[in-house]
Parts: C-alpha cells; sequence; structure tokens
C-alpha cells in the first residue's frame, strides 16, 4: 500500500473527480475511538480466543467439582456469567485484563449454559434455537471479537449438528450455499459496513462465516456421505463467476477482455474437478475476496485450506489414485495454460504484469 | 490538532475511514480513496497476483498429481520406464529452468519443483531396487542432492522445504538408529534445536544484507518447532524432575536462556510480535505447569486447583497482551 500520499493530496483528487467537497470546506480531522486491542495481528487474538477456551474449561469444571453446579441449574448459572460479563467488558474496554476475564466469563456462561440445555431439553431442534439466540444476544451486546467469532462458530456448529441428527443431509448443501453467500455479502461490502461502523460487530461474524464454510466443504472428501456434491459446485460456481463479474466491472474491464475471458474459460474448466472438488471453487472465492479486500487473513486461510484440502483428497477413496493424479494434473495443466494465457493478454495490451 | 495538521497525516485506509465516517467522503468517495493510496488492487496488482496464483496453484496441482501416480500400484509397469518419466520431467524443469529469466518466479518455481522431484525419483528408485536401507537415507540423499539448487535459487519457499528436509532426515534417523531405551534417545531435542536455531540465527544475521530473504514466516516456523521442544523439555523437567535425564536437563537449560534472549531480540533490536507472543505462550506453559505441580504435592485442596490455574491463565494472558500491546507502541514511537 503507497502511504506516500497525505489525505490532503487524495481529497484534492477526488475533489477534482467530484468525489469530495472542496478542500476549504474540509472540517478538520479528529481522532479515531479506538477498540483496545483491535489492532492486534491474528495470532495474538489466536491466543487470547485458546487461552480463554482453556480458563472457562478450568473454571467450568471447577464448579462441578465442588458441587455448586450441576447439570441442571446450568443454565440458570450459565445465562448469569454471560449476562454478567457484558458489563465487565464495557466497563473495562480499555483494559486488557477485565476484557480477558470478561471473555473467560462468557465463554464458561455459555459453556454452562449449552451444559444445562443438554440436560433439560431432548430435542435439538429446540436447544439450536435456544443457543442461536443467545449466540446473537452476545454478538450483539459483547464487545469482543474473539467472542463474536466463537459464538458465529457455535451457531454454526449447532445447525450442522441437527442437520445431522435429524438425518437431513441434503440440507447441507442449503447450509454451505447460505455460508458462501453470507461470505459473499459481507466481505463484498466490507467498506460499506466499515462506514457504518458495523465493522467490529459483523466482520468477526463474517470471518467465523467463511471459517465454517471452507471447513464443512471438506465433508465431500469423506467417504461416509452419499451425497451428490454437483449442485452445490454449480451454485459456488455461480457465486465464482459474479464475484469475477465484480472485480472485473471494478477494474473497468468488459466481458469482452481476453483476460476475463480466459479466466471464464479456466473457471469453467477446474468446474469438471470441482464437481466432486467443490470445496476448491469455495477456496477460489475466499482467495479472491481476500486480496481484493486487502485482508491477508482471508488470503491465508483460503491457502491453508487449499494445502489441507488436497492432502485430505490424497485419502478419498471414492476415485482410485490414478483418477486423483489425473484430476490433479489436469487441473494443474489448466491453471499452468491459463496463466500463460493471462501472460500474453496482458503483455500484448500493454499492461504491466 | 488542527484542521491543517489534520489534512497533512499519512493517507492511510484507517484515516480514510475516519474521513468517511466523519461525513467528509461518501462510499463512492472512500472505495476511490483506497484505489488511490493503493489499498484496493489496481489492474497492475491483480495481474501479478493472477501470475502468482495460477502458477503456485498450478504448479502445485501438477506435482501433487506426479506424486498421487507414483502412489498408484505400479507392478505392471517397467522400471525403467518409471524411473525415464521421473527422470524427463526432472531433466525438463531444470531446463525450463536454465531458460527462464533467473530472477524471475517462474523460474525459482521450477527450480523448486525441481527439487521436490529429487525425492520423487529417489523414492521410485527405492521401491524398484529393494535394498533394505533406511528411509532416512533416502531424505538424507535429498537433503544432499538438492543442496546445490538451495544455495543458487534464492527462494525461500525452497529454503524452507529443504530446511524440513533436514529435521525430517534427524528425526528418521533417531527413530531408526537410536534405541529409544538408550539414555542418548533424547538427545534430539538438542540436535533439532540446534539445527533450526542456526538457520533462525543465520536468516536473521542475512536478512537485512540480503533482498530475497525477506520473509518472516520462515525464521518464525522454525522458530516455533524450537519453542516446541525447548518449551516440552522445561515442562516435563518441571512436573516430573527427570534427573536421570540429563539431555532433557540440559534443554530446559537452554530454554532458560534461549526465552529471555528471544524476548529481548524481538522487543529491542526486531520487533516481532510473532516470537513475543510464542516467548509469552512458552512461559505460560511452563509457569502454569510448575504452579499445578506444586499445588498437587502441597495439602492444597485440589477441587480449587482448577480455578486457580483457570484465573492463573486468565492474567497471565492479560498481562502479556498488555505488555505486547506496550511494546508495539513503543517501537512504532521510535521507528517514527
Amino acid at each position: 500500500m503507497n502511504t506516500q500520499f497525505t489525505l490532503r493530496e487524495v481529497l484534492s483528487q477526488l475533489a477534482d473527480e467530484g468525489l469530495a467537497k472542496p478542500l476549504e470546506l474540509v472540517t478538520a480531522l479528529s481522532a479515531p475511538a479506538e477498540v483496545h486491542g483491535s489492532s492486534l495481528p491474528w495470532f495474538v487474538k489466536l491466543f487470547i480466543g485458546i487461552a480463554a477456551w482453556i480458563a472457562a474449561i478450568l473454571i467450568v469444571s471447577f464448579f462441578f467439582a465442588i458441587g455448586i453446579i450441576e447439570e441442571e441449574s446450568a443454565l440458570g448459572f450459565g445465562l448469569v456469567f454471560c449476562a454478567a460479563a457484558i458489563p465487565v467488558n464495557r466497563a473495562g474496554y480499555r483494559n486488557t485484563f477485565w476484557i480477558q476475564l470478561s471473555l473467560a466469563a462468557s465463554l464458561t456462561g455459555q459453556a454452562l449454559a449449552i451444559i444445562g440445555l443438554f440436560s433439560i431439553f431432548d430435542e435439538l431442534l429446540i436447544m439450536t434455537l435456544l443457543v442461536a439466540m443467545l449466540e446473537t444476544a452476545l454478538i450483539l451486546l459483547h464487545r469482543d471479537s474473539v467472542l463474536r467469532f466463537i459464538s458465529a462458530l457455535i451457531v454454526v456448529g449447532f445447525f450442522l449438528a441437527l442437520i445431522f441428527e435429524q438425518e437431513m443431509q441434503v440440507s447441507i448443501h442449503a447450509l454451505i450455499l447460505a455460508l458462501a453467500a453470507g461470505t459473499l455479502a459481507i466481505h463484498l461490502n466490507q467498506n460499506r459496513i466499515k462506514l457504518l461502523s458495523l465493522d467490529e460487530t459483523i466482520l468477526p461474524v463474517g470471518s467465523a462465516i467463511t471459517f465454517s464454510l471452507l471447513g464443512i466443504l471438506i465433508l465431500p472428501l469423506a467417504d461416509e456421505f452419499d451425497l451428490r456434491w454437483e449442485f452445490t459446485a454449480i451454485v459456488l460456481f455461480g457465486m465464482l463467476i459474479y464475484l469475477l463479474w465484480r472485480i472485473g466491472t471494478d477494474l473497468g474491464y468488459s466481458l469482452r477482455n481476453r483476460v476475463v475471458i480466459a479466466l471464464l474459460v479456466g473457471a469453467l474448466l477446474l468446474l469438471i474437478p470441482a464437481l466432486r472438488m467443490p470445496g476448491l471453487l469455495a477456496a477460489l472465492i475466499v482467495l479472491a475476496l481476500g486480496f481484493w479486500r486487502n485482508n491477508q487473513g482471508l488470503v491465508w486461510l483460503a491457502a491453508i485450506f487449499l494445502v489441507f484440502y488436497i492432502w485430505a483428497f490424497y485419502y478419498s477413496l471414492e476415485w482410485t489414485l490414478l483418477v486423483k493424479s489425473l484430476v490433479l494434473l489436469a487441473s494443474g495443466l489448466v491453471l499452468l495454460g491459463l496463466r500463460f494465457f493471462v501472460v500474453q493478454f496482458t503483455a500484448n495490451s500493454g499492461e504491466p504484469s | 490538532m488542527n484542521e491543517t495538521d489534520g489534512l497533512e497525516l499519512p493517507a492511510t485506509q484507517k484515516n480514510l475511514l475516519q474521513m468517511a465516517r466523519q461525513g467528509m467522503l461518501d462510499l463512492r468517495g472512500y472505495e476511490r480513496a483506497l484505489k488511490i493510496i493503493g489499498f484496493t488492487p489496481n489492474t497492475q496488482k491483480w495481474n501479478r497476483f493472477l501470475d502468482v496464483l495460477l502458477l503456485v496453484l498450478g504448479a502445485g496441482l501438477t506435482v501433487c498429481g506426479i506424486y498421487f501416480f507414483f502412489a498408484y500400484n505400479w507392478a505392471e509397469m517397467h522400471r525403467f520406464v518409471k524411473m525415464g518419466i521421473v527422470g524427463v520431467l526432472l531433466l525438463g524443469l531444470v531446463i525450463a529452468t536454465s531458460r527462464l529469466p533467473e530472477e524471475k518466479l517462474p523460474a525459482k518455481i521450477t527450480l523448486t519443483v525441481a527439487g521436490v522431484l529429487i525425492g520423487a525419483l529417489l523414492a521410485v528408485y527405492g521401491q524398484v531396487y529393494q535394498t533394505g536401507a533406511d528411509s532416512y537415507k533416502l531424505f538424507l540423499g535429498w537433503v544432499i542432492l538438492m543442496a546445490g539448487w538451495v544455495f543458487v535459487s534464492k527462494f525461500t519457499p525452497m529454503w524452507f522445504i529443504w530446511i524440513l528436509l533436514i529435521d525430517t532426515t534427524l528425526i528418521l534417523y533417531w527413530d531408526q538408529m537410536v534405541s529409544w531405551r538408550s539414555p542418548q534417545y533424547s538427545a534430539i531435542q538438542l540436535w533439532g534445536f540446534a539445527i533450526n536455531g542456526l538457520f533462525v540465527l543465520a536468516w536473521e544475521l542475512f536478512s537485512g544484507k540480503t533482498d530475497w530473504l525477506v520473509s518472516r514466516w520462515t525464521p518464525r516456523i522454525l522458530s516455533l518447532i524450537n519453542f516446541y521442544i525447548v518449551t516440552a523439555a522445561a515442562t516435563i523437567f518441571v512436573s516430573e524432575g527427570l534427573d536421570d535425564d540429563p539431555y532433557t536437563l540440559a534443554t530446559s537449560v537452554v530454554w532458560l536462556v534461549f526465552l529471555p534472549a528471544m524476548i529481548y531480540v524481538y522487543s529491542q533490536k526486531k520487533l516481532d510480535l510473532f516470537m513475543l507472543t510464542l516467548s509469552a505462550i512458552s512461559l505460560m506453559t511452563v509457569f502454569t505447569t510448575w504452579v499445578a505441580n506444586q499445588l498437587d504435592q502441597s495439602n492444597f485442596n485440589n477441587d480449587f486447583v482448577p480455578l486457580i490455574l483457570g484465573l492463573l491463565i486468565v492474567g497471565q494472558t492479560a498481562l502479556v497482551v498488555t505488555l505486547l500491546l506496550r511494546v508495539s507502541k513503543s517501537r512504532k514511537e521510535v521507528e517514527q
């Protein structure tokens, strides 16, 4: 990113393009209110999340060990912990200790609440709906990106468990497509979300949705599921094409541009192996979104997923190793061929590569 | 801050967002501003991204396809055909590398793939000529044969693969040649630490003077392995004592020196929050284990131990995050 520009220079250029007020009408810029720890890198947030979970498990086990909490009363105690964590979080938002304590308390409360729900209700459907309500409330009220990420994951996890428990495996397609649509919607509208100051609430949820999407797409590689994944692959393919169209439009490319045509043809060829490996398309969607929105986390998530996906593909029993090797070779050669054409087209058009 | 100061601030994404939130820019203006400063990639960056993505993904899938192909049962194929195919591929990649501009990414990728294919060739050779040799010899041969290309490649991913091959060779050698009952078995900790540590040291010393040694993730991942080694040893030592295992004791002593050194270097000399986070996790792990062990050995009521440990973890995490933020802020102020 080029930080050599000053705000004055950027505003001046925008004013010339009619996208900003003239400089003389610009008021002073006040300092943004920064949420404590919002600038922490992802690995520190991962460390905080794992540490909070370990602390929550230890504290919950303590309450069970001394008999203060039993399964029947766990729900009540859990809700009290969750509720108490919210004002602690809000009051101590500049103090790391209180933020950690509120995170651990909330995770403890959620764990207790879920244990209590399991002891009270037999129907997973009711539990799923109640957990979804609880986690939604926490996402809205508890100002912590790690907690919002975990809460969103819990909701997805319960819906997935419900699908398996009800033996509605076909609904997995709907869940995957909902997660993919959510990923696209949130990250495509990331700038609008930031302008509305909703990023602290929505973007961690978006990250969880993306993480869940890629995680669930490992299922096609498991041999226990007798599902047809072609439908999921075709809809994900449609989403990829839509994303390519949005990016192309943003760059001023038309559908007649040779690079765009080459990419569309390449995506179509990749659809063939992706009919059985829809995770490939989802990873490409996440990769493109991550690069477009300058989100290194998404880019690395997609890259790591691709490596893991190919490794897991090795152990899938549906195809023989010979067929798998030919699929991978063909996919690899398609991409290398596509690269050749893209480099040629950009060189011929005089665009720098 | 007066009006003039505000507009002379660098046009970062955060400052532009603040302007937009204050109503000075609408959504279109904000998105256009992000393009101007290069936060949103332009055509040039997209072309470069596609170039790298298609090359890496295409080469990666192709190499995986080749490996899957060799994993398939080739009992029916003649041995010379098997080795010939890999040999021809290897030769083709070497020729391609020699013809491509050596400073460009495609040449480096083809050389890396060729290096990886050396392993495939050795594996096929070992499959065809069943000598009963230990598997560590395959990896040792791979390391030796690949070394020359690694040194000329000036390509950090290739170096990283090579270092991992060295680690794998070491683990396999120890597993196959040193009895687990032998007192020397746990010496692998020190050897592994020494090898990875030397590479990290060399990386950090030369990275300031070498333009292609820009990746932070290679030394970070190697340091992660080293932290695992020394932390595991120190944790075992504080919980079990291990008077009869001098190598684990020695590795624990290494931890005592390594940890403060890492904290000093990566907070005062070369700010790296990842290394500092690893240091903090290591210290927390050993300290919490020690506390748990002390509580277990004392007459303290065991029912309260989980609560104490849970609160201890919360407190330590809060302290670590506060310190990381403080170090990060103070170093940025120094750099400004």
